[in-house]
C-alpha cells in the first residue's frame, strides 16, 4: 500500500519533453521575442545599429532564455525556443533564408554545449546562450555576403559615391569580425545580468 | 432528430467566410512565402520586381483583400521614389540612417506582402493545422501556439505593472529592475498553472491531434504554388541584374 | 426540444452504460495505442451524447438530481482510502483521508485555506503525483477505475476534468471555437463528432454567447465559463472544481452555478473546493470539512444550512444562503452637497471616456478621512476603471477629484492616492520586504526611516518578515505590503480593488479589520467589491455604480 505513487519519474522519461516543458517554453519564448523584436525595430534606424543589433540583444534578453534554461532541464528546449521565433518572422514576412541558416546552426551549437554541461550549472546555459546569439546575426549578415546586390542597387538608386564608400567601410571583414565577437561577449554578459536577478530575486522567491 | 432552435448558432470547425474570390489553402500561402524569400535576394532588374509585387497584390486582392494590396502597392511605390529620388539629392543624415534599412526594405519587400497575406488569411490554429500537416511536430507547435496565446497577456501585465509604477516614486536607476521582475515572475506563474490545466486536458495525448480546421488544396491552391515556383525560377533564370 | 420526452432514467441508463465502456479501459492499459484510446472514447461518447439533455432549466434539474440519486450504483466514482501527503520537507499535508463518491454525486469541500482542500482535488485529478512528484502520496486512489499516479494524464484527462482558480491561465487558443475544441482535438476525435459535442455542450450549458470569440477580449467570468464548457465538451465522468469562482463576481458565479446544475443533471460526477458556500449550497448531496488535511466532518445540505452563523464563523466557512448574504446591507452613500469635503476625498461629475465612450456614468461621491466607502456594481459598470481613473491613471477624465477641498490633477492624483490593484503581484518591486519599503520612503535610509518602517510593518503584522522576497510571502501578506507602502509614502486616499476575492471567512474578517485600523489613522478609503458579507463588516456607506 505504502509509496507506490512515488516513483513515477521514469529515469528513461526524464529527459523527454512533456506538456509542462513545453508550455514553459512557450511563454519564455514570447518575452524572449519581444526583446528581440524590439532590438530588431531600433536596428531599422541606424545602420550601425542594425549590425550590432544581435549584441544589443544578447545583452538584453538573457533573463527569458537563462530562466527557460532553468525550468526546462532537457534536450530540444533551445532548438524549439529558436525554431518558434524563426517561424513567426518567416511567418510575417520578416525572414530570410540566411536567418534561418544562422539560426539552424546557432540552435544546434547551443544544444551541443548544454548537453555537454549536462543541461544545468549557469557556465553552461550562459555559454549556449553566448553562442544562440549568433543567430539573429544572420539579419544584418546580407550586408556581407549579398555586399554586391547591395552595393550594387544603392549605387543605381543614384546615391553618391561618398555614401557608397562609407557603407563599403560598414560592410568591411573587421567589422563583421567585431559583430560577431561582440555578439558572444553581448551573450555571456546578459547571462550575468541574469545571474545577478536569479540571484537577487528568482531564487528568493523559490522560482527556480 | 437534429432540430435547431431557429436562431440558435450552429457549431462548425474551420469553416470560415470567404472574403474573395479565391480561398487558398495556408499551404499554398506558405509556398508563395517560401518563394518570396528565395526571390529576395536574387538579382533581378526592377521590371521584374515591380511585376513580381504586382502578382503579389494581384493575389492579396484576389484573397478580397483589395486594400491591403493597393496600400502594398503604394507603399512600393514611395519607396522606389523616396530611394532613387529623394535620397540621393537629399544627403545628409535622414539619407544615412534609412538608405540601408529601406533597401532592405525593398528587397525582403515580397516577403513581407507575402507574409501580411498569410496572417490576414489565417488564424494561430488554422496556421498551426497546417503546419501539423507539413509534418512539422507537436513538440513546435505547442509551443507555439502558448507563445501566440501569450503576447496578448503578456501586453496586459506589461501596461498593469507600467501603471503600479506610475503610482509609485520608483527612481529611474531601479525602473529596468521593477519593470522586468514582476513580469517574468507572472510568466512563470502563468506558465505553471497553464501547465497544469493543459496536462489535466490531455495536451500529452500522443494520438494525432484531428485536423479540425478541415485543410484540403484545391485546383486553385496548386495553381498558385505552381505559378510561385515558376516565378522563383524564372527569376533566378532571367531576372536580369541590379 | 427534440429528447425532452426522454424519461430522466432512460438517460441516467445511458449514461451509466456509457461510463462502463470506458471503464473497461482498466488501468493496465497505461500502454495502450493512441488510437485504441481514441476509440474507447468515441464510443463513450455516443452514449454520453444520447445522455445529454437540451436545456436543462430549473425543473429538469431536480428532475435530474433526484432521479441521478435514486438509480446510483454502489460502485464508488471516485474512492480515496487513507490517503496521506507529505511535502518534501517532511510536513503532512493530507491524514488519512479516506473519500468515496457515487455517481452522480456533488460533494463540496470546505473549509480554511491551506487546510488540504486543494490537495485532495490534486490528488483525484491526478496532479498529485504527476504534476508535483515531490509530494509523496501514500494510501489509495481509484478514479473511475484509474489510480492517477500510474495512468498517463491524457487518458485519466478523457474522464476526469478540471477546473482552476485563475481564468486567465487555463486557455490556450485564441478563438473561443478553438478552445471548446481543444480537448478532443488532442485525443484524436473526429471533427465531426467534435463539432456534435461540442454544440450539445453549448447548447445544454446555454453557452452560445461563448461562440465565435476572441478569447482575450472576454471578461473573467466568460472566461471561466469558456473553460468549463470546454472541460464538458469533452465529456468527462468526474468534475473536479478547485475554487472556481474565486476571481469572479456575482452575476459570474451565478452562471457557473448554472453549469453546474446543467452537468448534474445530466448525471455526472462534481467535486468541488469553494469558500463561498451560497454559490453551490442548494447543488451539495453533502459537505466535507477540511481541517488540518483530515476530513472532520460531513454536513447533509440541510445541517450546512442550518449552521448557527458563530458555529460557520468559528469553521471558516462564508455564508450558506444566498438571501443571508443579500440581507447584509449598508446604508447608500447620501448624495454629497455641492461644496467639497474639507476633510476627505470628493468627487464631483467624475467620469473618464475609453474609446470616445464614457466608462461609467459621472459619480459625486465623499469619503471625509477615517471613513471607508464601498462601491458595488454589476458587471462591467466600470468599478475598476472609476478606481484608476481617481488614482490618475486614466487619460480622459471629467469633472472634479479633489482632497481636503483641493481639487487634484492626474498627476498629484498619482502621488496622493495608492491603489491595491486585485492582482497585488503587479505592484511589488524589491528584493526583500525592507527594501519594498524603502523603495516607497524614496530611498532613504536614516535612522527615522528605519524606525518608520518597523512601525509601519509591525503595526501590519509583518515586523517577522523583513528579509522575505515580496513574491515568497502570501497573498494576503502582500496585500498588507502594498498597503505598508502606500502607508510609508504617506498617501493620504487608499482604494482596493477586490480585496477579498477568494478570501475564507477568516482572512476575509482580517482584511475587513485592516481596512479599519486604517481608516482609523485619518485616511479617505475606497474599496470596490462584490462581497457583501465583507462591505456589512469594515465599509461606512456603500455607492452603487450604474444605479
Amino acid at each position: 500500500m505504502a509509496t507506490h505513487a512515488v516513483a513515477q519519474t521514469r529515469p528513461s522519461d526524464s529527459r523527454v519533453l512533456k506538456g509542462r516543458d513545453l508550455i514553459t517554453i512557450g511563454i519564455f519564448t514570447a518575452i524572449y521575442f519581444v526583446i528581440q523584436f524590439a532590438t530588431m525595430l531600433l536596428g531599422g534606424l541606424h545602420p550601425a545599429l542594425w549590425v550590432f543589433m544581435p549584441v544589443l540583444d544578447g545583452l538584453l534578453a538573457g533573463i527569458p532564455f537563462m530562466l527557460m534554461c532553468a525550468k526546462v532541464q532537457k534536450p530540444g528546449a533551445v532548438v524549439i525556443m529558436g525554431l518558434i521565433v524563426a517561424l513567426i518572422y518567416f511567418v510575417t514576412g520578416m525572414f530570410t533564408p540566411l536567418i534561418l541558416g544562422m539560426m539552424a546552426g546557432a540552435c544546434v551549437l547551443a544544444e551541443a554545449v548544454r548537453a555537454l554541461a549536462r543541461w544545468k550549472g549557469f557556465a553552461g546555459n550562459a555559454l549556449a546562450y553566448a553562442v544562440f546569439g549568433f543567430g539573429m546575426c544572420g539579419s544584418p549578415l546580407p550586408i556581407w555576403v549579398f555586399h554586391d546586390s547591395f552595393m550594387a542597387q544603392i549605387s543605381a538608386q543614384g546615391m553618391s559615391v561618398e555614401y557608397c564608400a562609407t557603407l563599403d567601410a560598414l560592410a568591411s571583414a573587421p567589422v563583421l569580425v567585431a559583430m560577431l565577437a561582440g555578439t558572444f561577449v553581448a551573450g555571456l554578459a546578459g547571462a550575468a545580468i541574469a545571474r545577478v536577478l536569479f540571484k537577487k530575486h528568482f531564487e528568493k522567491a523559490g522560482l527556480v | 432528430m437534429e432540430r435547431v432552435a431557429p436562431g440558435a448558432k450552429r457549431f462548425t470547425l474551420g469553416a470560415r467566410e470567404r472574403r474573395g474570390l479565391v480561398a487558398l489553402d495556408p499551404r499554398a500561402i506558405l509556398g508563395v512565402l517560401a518563394a518570396a524569400s528565395a526571390v529576395a535576394f536574387m538579382s533581378k532588374s526592377p521590371a521584374v520586381e515591380l511585376a513580381l509585387v504586382a502578382s503579389v497584390a494581384l493575389l492579396q486582392a484576389l484573397c478580397g483583400h483589395v486594400r491591403m494590396a493597393l496600400g502594398y502597392l503604394g507603399c512600393y511605390g514611395a519607396l522606389w521614389a523616396i530611394l532613387t529620388f529623394v535620397f540621393p539629392n537629399v544627403g545628409g543624415i535622414a539619407a544615412t540612417m534609412f538608405t540601408i534599412s529601406l533597401t532592405f526594405s525593398r528587397k525582403v519587400f515580397l516577403c513581407l506582402m507575402a507574409g501580411s497575406l498569410l496572417v490576414a488569411e489565417c488564424s494561430v490554429h488554422r496556421l498551426c493545422a497546417a503546419l501539423a500537416r507539413l509534418r512539422v511536430p507537436q513538440v513546435v507547435l505547442v509551443p507555439l501556439t502558448v507563445t501566440m496565446r501569450y503576447f496578448p497577456t503578456l501586453a496586459d501585465e506589461a501596461s498593469h505593472i507600467r501603471d503600479a509604477m506610475r503610482l509609485r516614486d520608483i527612481p529611474a536607476s531601479a525602473r529596468m529592475e521593477c519593470f522586468v521582475v514582476p513580469l517574468v515572475m507572472s510568466a512563470t506563474s502563468t506558465a505553471d498553472e497553464l501547465s497544469r490545466a493543459a496536462t489535466c486536458r490531455g495536451i500529452e495525448n500522443p494520438a494525432r491531434s484531428t485536423d479540425t480546421e478541415r485543410l484540403r488544396m484545391r485546383a486553385a491552391d496548386w495553381a498558385v504554388l505552381a505559378l510561385a515556383v515558376a516565378a522563383a525560377v524564372g527569376t533566378a533564370l532571367w531576372g536580369g541584374a541590379y | 426540444m427534440a429528447a425532452g420526452g426522454r424519461s430522466a432514467a432512460t438517460r441516467g441508463g445511458e449514461a451509466v452504460r456509457g461510463r462502463k465502456t470506458a471503464g473497461g479501459c482498466m488501468p493496465g492499459c497505461g500502454r495502450a495505442p493512441a488510437g485504441e484510446n481514441g476509440a474507447v472514447r468515441e464510443d463513450a461518447a455516443t452514449c454520453d451524447s444520447a445522455a445529454v439533455c437540451e436545456g436543462a432549466d430549473a425543473s429538469g434539474r431536480v428532475r435530474g438530481r433526484a432521479s441521478a440519486a435514486s438509480r446510483a450504483d454502489d460502485a464508488p466514482v471516485v474512492e480515496l482510502r487513507g490517503v496521506s501527503c507529505a511535502a518534501p520537507d517532511g510536513s503532512r499535508i493530507l491524514d488519512d483521508v479516506s473519500l468515496s463518491v457515487r455517481r452522480g454525486e456533488c460533494v463540496l469541500l470546505c473549509g480554511r485555506s491551506g487546510m488540504g482542500k486543494t490537495t485532495i482535488t490534486k490528488c483525484v485529478n491526478g496532479l498529485i503525483p504527476q504534476f508535483e512528484p515531490a509530494i509523496e502520496r501514500a494510501g489509495e486512489v481509484r478514479v473511475c477505475g484509474l489510480d492517477p499516479a500510474a495512468c498517463e494524464m491524457y487518458e485519466l484527462a478523457l474522464r476526469v476534468g478540471s477546473v482552476f482558480q485563475n481564468p486567465k491561465s487555463q486557455f490556450f487558443n485564441l478563438t473561443s471555437n478553438d478552445e471548446l475544441a481543444f480537448g478532443l482535438e488532442a485525443a484524436g476525435v473526429d471533427a465531426e463528432v467534435i463539432e456534435r459535442r461540442v454544440g450539445e455542450t453549448v447548447r445544454a450549458l446555454r453557452a452560445e454567447r461563448l461562440l465565435d470569440r476572441d478569447v482575450t477580449k472576454m471578461s473573467g467570468g466568460e472566461k471561466q465559463s469558456l473553460v468549463f464548457a470546454s472541460v464538458d465538451a469533452m465529456g468527462p465522468d468526474v468534475y473536479v472544481l478547485d475554487e472556481p469562482t474565486a476571481n469572479l463576481d456575482a452575476e459570474a458565479a451565478r452562471i457557473l452555478h448554472d453549469h453546474v446544475a446543467s452537468i448534474l443533471a445530466r448525471g455526472k460526477t462534481v467535486i468541488v473546493a469553494e469558500h463561498r458556500l451560497h454559490f453551490m449550497a442548494d447543488l451539495v448531496d453533502r459537505a466535507l470539512l477540511v481541517e488540518g488535511g483530515r476530513i472532520v466532518r460531513e454536513l447533509a445540505p440541510d445541517e450546512l444550512r442550518a449552521l448557527p452563523a458563530s458555529e460557520r464563523e468559528r469553521l471558516g466557512l462564508r455564508a450558506v444562503d444566498p438571501a443571508d448574504v443579500l440581507a447584509l446591507r449598508c446604508p447608500p452613500a447620501p448624495r454629497p452637497t455641492r461644496a467639497l469635503l474639507e476633510r476627505g476625498l470628493s468627487l464631483r461629475g467624475f467620469s473618464c471616456s475609453r474609446a470616445g465612450r464614457r466608462a461609467f456614468p459621472p459619480v459625486d461621491l465623499d469619503v471625509p478621512r477615517g471613513a471607508v466607502a464601498g462601491v458595488m456594481g454589476g458587471n462591467g459598470v466600470g468599478k475598476t476603471t472609476l478606481l484608476r481613473a481617481v488614482a490618475g491613471l486614466e487619460r480622459a477624465t471629467e469633472g472634479t477629484v479633489a482632497f481636503d477641498g483641493h481639487p487634484l490633477d492626474a498627476r498629484a492624483r498619482r502621488r496622493t492616492c495608492s491603489l491595491v490593484m486585485q492582482d497585488v503581484n503587479h505592484q511589488l518591486f524589491g528584493d526583500s520586504v525592507r527594501s519594498e519599503c524603502e523603495l516607497a520612503l524614496g530611498g532613504a535610509a536614516s535612522d527615522a526611516a528605519a524606525e518608520r518602517i518597523a512601525e509601519v510593518l509591525s503595526a501590519l503584522d509583518l515586523e517577522l518578515l523583513p528579509t522575505r522576497h515580496p513574491m515568497a510571502l502570501s497573498g494576503g501578506q502582500k496585500q498588507r505590503l502594498a498597503v505598508a507602502c502606500a502607508l510609508l509614502a504617506r498617501r493620504e486616499v487608499l482604494l482596493l480593488d477586490e480585496p477579498t476575492s477568494g478570501l475564507d471567512f477568516g482572512h476575509m474578517v482580517d482584511v475587513s479589520r485592516l481596512v479599519r485600523r486604517l481608516a482609523e489613522r485619518g485616511i479617505s478609503i475606497v474599496v470596490v467589491t462584490h462581497d457583501r458579507e465583507f462591505i456589512s463588516r469594515c465599509c461606512d456607506s456603500v455607492y452603487h455604480m450604474g444605479d
